[in-house]
């Protein structure tokens, strides 16, 4: 196995800004590193603003890191260069709604990286686009369609066509699941690791379900106040946690199942 | 896409024919929808369409009672005036100054204002408050007022008007261009595709653009309507439109003196200015619900 993603000691500071002083310096992300093989699950966990959101958009190229460099297979991605960084690392939002277009149809917009990644011509874009559509289980139909006329689910699926339409190798997906009912959730999943085994992509995960994390992840990063504190393999985390705060995470969703097993048996 | 004529398939109607199809439930809007369109075409057609010229004066026919008064003749279908000038005629011409001038100042005024508050919305820091806050003085003064202080410096004649109304929607346009495209800027969908590469110019114009028609609609119309009852304000006071011209607001001050002899003379241009501003706004706000209704889910 090689190494897809090599992330080189970046960090993230915010600057609070108010009036003329100069403004207070707020840290997002500590200095971090990890790296990430190909065909590989990567899960992030960790508590609300512990900074794993922002590790996410740091290598999908959403935010610009204050130092440090993200190496694509030895090669440094230049934080401003988003043509570059597009053709292998994709995102998927958290609310697949607000991360799509309201004013522009389903079809136009899965086109929209084609147009620019690619100097394919308008009859192989839009069969691109409906191969991508069925791949993800919707049908060509939906090529006309407005992202409000589709249910949640379909919503994220036609976020997931975007994410693999340029067959990207790292796809980040942040807290992509949350939104969605557990049955649909599973089928995206599904979804996700079948085209994981097709087409060899390197999965990044925010998420805060221990259930999906056990269900899919080679390895776990955790977070805690903008600090890693453990990075090791799922089976290692889960058998072997080092922190408290792993075991909590980790075991959180098993205490939630007993609980209402136990409400159900009353 | 293969076998897409097979069967019948119900097509979701385009985003503008869906704008359409809602402004069409609403009565109101089609009616300005048809008035408007209905003085636009008279305002193109108006030298073919006059009857009479509308300085030619009839000496037989002075303040001469519209075609329903009793004393009315088929001839002046809107009566004459005191100089015995076709009403008719003279209120067909005058929608060139009352009309056509005023959306001139506004497509001028929105190409300028437009295009530099996408500018502004799009960069940031000191570049994007400077081009947005350009024009903010003229924003201290009222339209009006402003257009007077021209006016004294430059002489009465329309194109100082012109120039005052331009130079008082600019900054207006900028703001409200801005503002929109500020916010639209940061929201996720913008990131989605900037992420997938988009250049600057697609982001603005095929991305961000098509939201904030809202706000570009409502503006429209509100510019349209300030820059109407300016001109014909400033007619009226002498100071825009000079006399022997048809403008709605100059007619409407030289009729002031005989409103009681002759009050058609004063009645019709003030429907007609009424009837133009009323359908522009009922039209400008009908097409706005009918965006935002669009975009809430059909």
């Amino acid at each position: 196995m090689t190494k897809v993603l090599e992330v080189v000691d970046i960090s993230k500071y915010y600057i609070h800004k108010t009036g003329w002083l100069p403004g207070k310096k707020i840290c997002a992300l500590e200095p971090i590193s990890f790296s990430l093989e190909r065909g590989e699950t990567l899960a992030i966990m960790g508590e609300t603003g512990s900074g794993k959101s922002t590790i996410a958009k740091l290598i999908a190229g959403a935010e610009v890191p204050s130092q440090g460099d993200i190496f694509l297979n030895g090669q440094r991605l230049d934080p401003h260069n988003y043509r570059q960084r597009c053709q292998h690392i994709r995102m998927i939002f958290q609310d697949a709604l607000r991360s799509l277009n309201p004013e522009t149809s389903v079809g136009a917009q899965l086109a929209e990286p084609l147009h620019f990644n690619t100097d394919w011509d308008q009859e192989k874009k839009t069969s691109h686009v409906v191969e991508t559509l069925r791949k993800v289980g919707l049908l060509p139909d939906h090529y006309n369609f407005y992202p409000h006329m589709l249910s949640s689910g379909q919503q994220q699926r036609v976020c997931i066509a975007r994410a693999i339409i340029l067959e990207p190798q790292i796809i980040v997906a942040d807290e992509a699941f949350v939104a969605l009912d557990p049955s649909i959730r599973a089928q995206i999943i599904n979804l996700m690791l079948d085209l994981q085994q097709d087409m060899g992509i390197s999965f990044i995960f925010v998420t805060h379900s221990a259930e999906i994390v056990k269900h899919i992840a080679d390895k776990i990063l955790i977070m805690h106040h903008g600090r890693l504190i453990e990075f090791g393999t799922t089976e290692a985390l889960i058998k072997n946690p080092q922190q408290e705060l792993t075991k909590n995470l980790l075991h959180a969703e098993s205490k939630h199942n007993v609980l209402t097993h136990s409400t159900i048996q009353e | 896409m293969p076998n897409a004529s097979i069967y019948f398939q119900q097509r979701e109607p385009s985003p503008l024919r869906q704008i359409w199809l809602h402004m069409n439930t609403n009565p109101y809007a089609v009616a300005a929808l048809y008035i408007l369109g209905i003085l636009m075409v008279i305002m193109v057609l108006s030298p073919l369409i006059t009857p009479y010229s509308p300085d030619q004066q009839f000496a037989d026919a002075i303040s001469h009672p519209p075609s329903w008064h009793d004393e009315g003749e088929i001839r002046f279908l809107f009566g004459t005036d005191d100089l015995g000038r076709d009403l008719l005629s003279r209120i067909i011409a005058g929608s060139v100054y009352s009309l056509g001038y005023p959306i001139l100042a506004v497509a001028i005024a929105a190409t300028i204002g437009i295009t530099i508050g996408a500018w502004a919305g799009m960069s940031s820091g000191v570049q994007s408050s400077t081009l947005n806050h350009m024009l903010d003085v003229i924003l201290s003064i009222p339209s009006l007022l402003l257009a007077l202080v021209i006016i004294a410096i430059l002489g009465p004649a329309l194109h100082n008007v012109m120039i005052a109304i331009t130079l008082v929607l600019i900054p207006q346009f900028i703001h409200s261009v801005h503002n929109a495209i500020y916010d639209e800027r940061y929201k996720e969908y913008v990131t989605a595709s900037r992420l997938n590469g988009c250049s600057r110019w697609y982001l603005l114009t095929r991305v961000i653009f098509p939201n904030i028609t809202t706000v570009v609609v409502m503006q429209l119309t509100l510019a349209l309507s300030t820059a109407i009852l300016d001109i014909a304000a400033l007619g009226f006071l002498g100071l825009g439109v000079q006399p022997p011209a048809p403008e709605w607001g100059t007619m409407l001050a030289r009729s002031l003196d005989q409103v009681y002899l002759s009050p058609w003379t004063m009645v019709l241009p003030g429907i007609a200015l009424f009837l133009t501003i009323l359908s522009i706004n009922v039209l400008g706000d009908s097409i706005r619900t009918a965006i935002q209704e669009r975009v809430r889910n059909v």
